[in-house]
């Protein structure tokens, strides 16, 4: 399909969402509109709502249910137990979760008096499982988007990159939000000299222990007001190098950093020796420090702009989540 | 329909088999403070309507008004893919098992993924009818 085409898609999409939710139709407005609804229905409970709450409120305002696989036999269960409702969409996708599905949402067709709508099914086995609750966000937000749904049609578009991204950033905009994570996410940025994995970790446990690590420093760091990475460290090897060494392979760069084209830090990016991040990878423990991107080169030996960033690593699994602060710079 | 708030919160439970006390762990309460919930005696804030829903499978809407969810709209015609087609084809499918197939595939309305969605080929159309055959029932 051409990108001519799959634009045309994406376009109407986003005309029919700000048509729904009245507000122009463009990506930003969307998603403040989403945010402002998503603001106001949890107030009406609580305003004082985590985000773990306000996930769960959400899921309410969209009268969404939640399934959650976490072996082979839950997905088999639930699939075969809605089947057996008449609901058959997670058994026609059943193949399609043993490869990338992370999450599917189906509008159920005979739902009992009282009942949800709308079942999400959430795919948590494995590697997935760190996904969990970032696909809960993605599924709630779609009803919130998407009028289309509600009335049982869908616009047939491939264009599901860029929409989908749109609906990753609704969700994580509807969850994390309100007054503790705000006040939570700035005493945790005012921290000296910069945001530290033992801060992450504690918004964590308070806000949403069922998130990673990653999807809360991505939402803390989109908050701050100085370029921050998100980073994942594994070790791997490149088209040039095939020799597995330590790298990076899932920079995330927030919002500030993006808007200051601060992309130093590339994927496949090899980690230096001296950085808090391979010395996390080879004690195994928590390690932070001001480093010098300097220090970092690429295959071909040429080295990064110099630039003195604060980075805090901790080794998990095969791999090592990292923070990068450019706060000792701002 | 339950009239009450009480009433629909005593009907959804006894609905899934749950004992008072079953319900008033599962959603974090004591089972006096159910009880007045399911006699009416008081009124629970939001948060614990929102438990409640939570357990119960429902949503506040229907808890405090009996709001029911829209009803299922009508189908809008579908064409049926050239895969699905050759694949009902030589399976000799009848066209209502074909059209159940293709709502089957097309009742999820959204979905995250790492990769991009895809038209099933006619060799996974096929997959699909074995694995829904018995509900589909051709």
């Amino acid at each position: 399909m051409s990108s001519a085409i799959r634009d045309r898609g994406y376009r109407g999409k986003i005309r029919a969402a700000a048509r729904h939710l009245r507000c122009e139709p463009n990506e930003r407005a969307i998603v403040s509109a989403c945010r402002r609804q998503a603001d106001d229905r949890c107030n009406e409970i609580d305003p004082m709502l985590t985000p773990a709450e306000r996930l769960s409120a959400l899921a309410d305002y969209a009268s969404v249910h939640f399934e959650i696989a976490r072996t082979n036999e839950d997905l088999d269960e639930i699939a075969a137990r809605y089947a057996r409702l008449g609901e058959l969409g997670f058994l026609a996708r059943r193949e399609r979760f043993d490869g990338e599905l992370l999450a599917a949402i189906l509008r159920r067709n005979s739902p009992a008096q009282g009942e949800r709508t709308f079942v999400a099914l959430v795919d948590a086995r494995g590697d997935k499982g760190a996904r969990e609750f970032f696909s809960r966000a993605h599924e709630v937000a779609h009803p919130v988007l998407e009028p289309q749904l509600a009335f049982n049609f869908r616009e047939e578009t491939k264009a599901r990159d860029a929409w989908e991204e749109l609906v990753d950033h609704v969700g994580a905009e509807m969850v994390f939000s309100g007054t503790p994570w705000t006040k939570g996410v700035a005493l945790a940025l005012m921290g000296s000299p910069g945001l530290t994995v033992a801060a992450v970790d504690d918004l964590r446990s308070r806000m949403a222990h069922a998130a990673s690590l990653t999807v809360i420093a991505r939402a803390a760091a989109n908050q701050a007001n100085r370029p921050i990475l998100v980073l994942w460290a594994r070790h791997d090897g490149s088209k040039r190098d095939p020799t597995p060494i330590l790298r990076i392979l899932r920079p995330t760069p927030n919002d500030v950093a993006v808007a200051h084209g601060i992309f130093h830090i590339h994927r496949k990016r090899r980690v230096p020796d001296s950085s808090p991040i391979a010395r996390s990878y080879r004690s195994r423990n928590d390690e932070f420090g001001f480093e010098d991107l300097g220090e970092w080169r690429d295959s071909e030996g040429v080295a990064l702009p110099a630039h003195r960033v604060w980075t805090a690593a901790r080794a998990m699994g095969e791999g090592v989540f990292a923070i990068m602060d450019f706060a000792a710079e701002s | 329909m339950a009239s009450s708030l009480g009433a629909r919160v005593r009907k959804l439970r006894e609905k899934q088999g749950l004992t008072q006390q079953g319900l008033a762990e599962s959603a974090g309460m004591s089972v006096s403070f159910l009880s007045e919930i399911e006699n009416d005696k008081r009124n629970p804030s939001g948060r614990v309507m929102l438990q409640l829903a939570n357990v119960l499978g429902t949503t506040m809407d229907y808890l405090q008004r009996g709001t029911e969810p829209a009803p299922s709209p009508r189908r809008e015609p579908t064409t049926i893919p050239p895969a699905l087609a050759e694949a009902a084809e030589r399976a000799g499918l009848s066209y209502r098992a074909t059209v159940t197939l293709h709502e089957a595939y097309r009742q999820i309305v959204g979905r995250r993924s790492n990769e991009l969605d895809r038209d099933p080929t006619a060799e996974e159309w096929s997959a699909m009818y074995r694995a829904l055959k018995q509900y589909i029932g051709d």
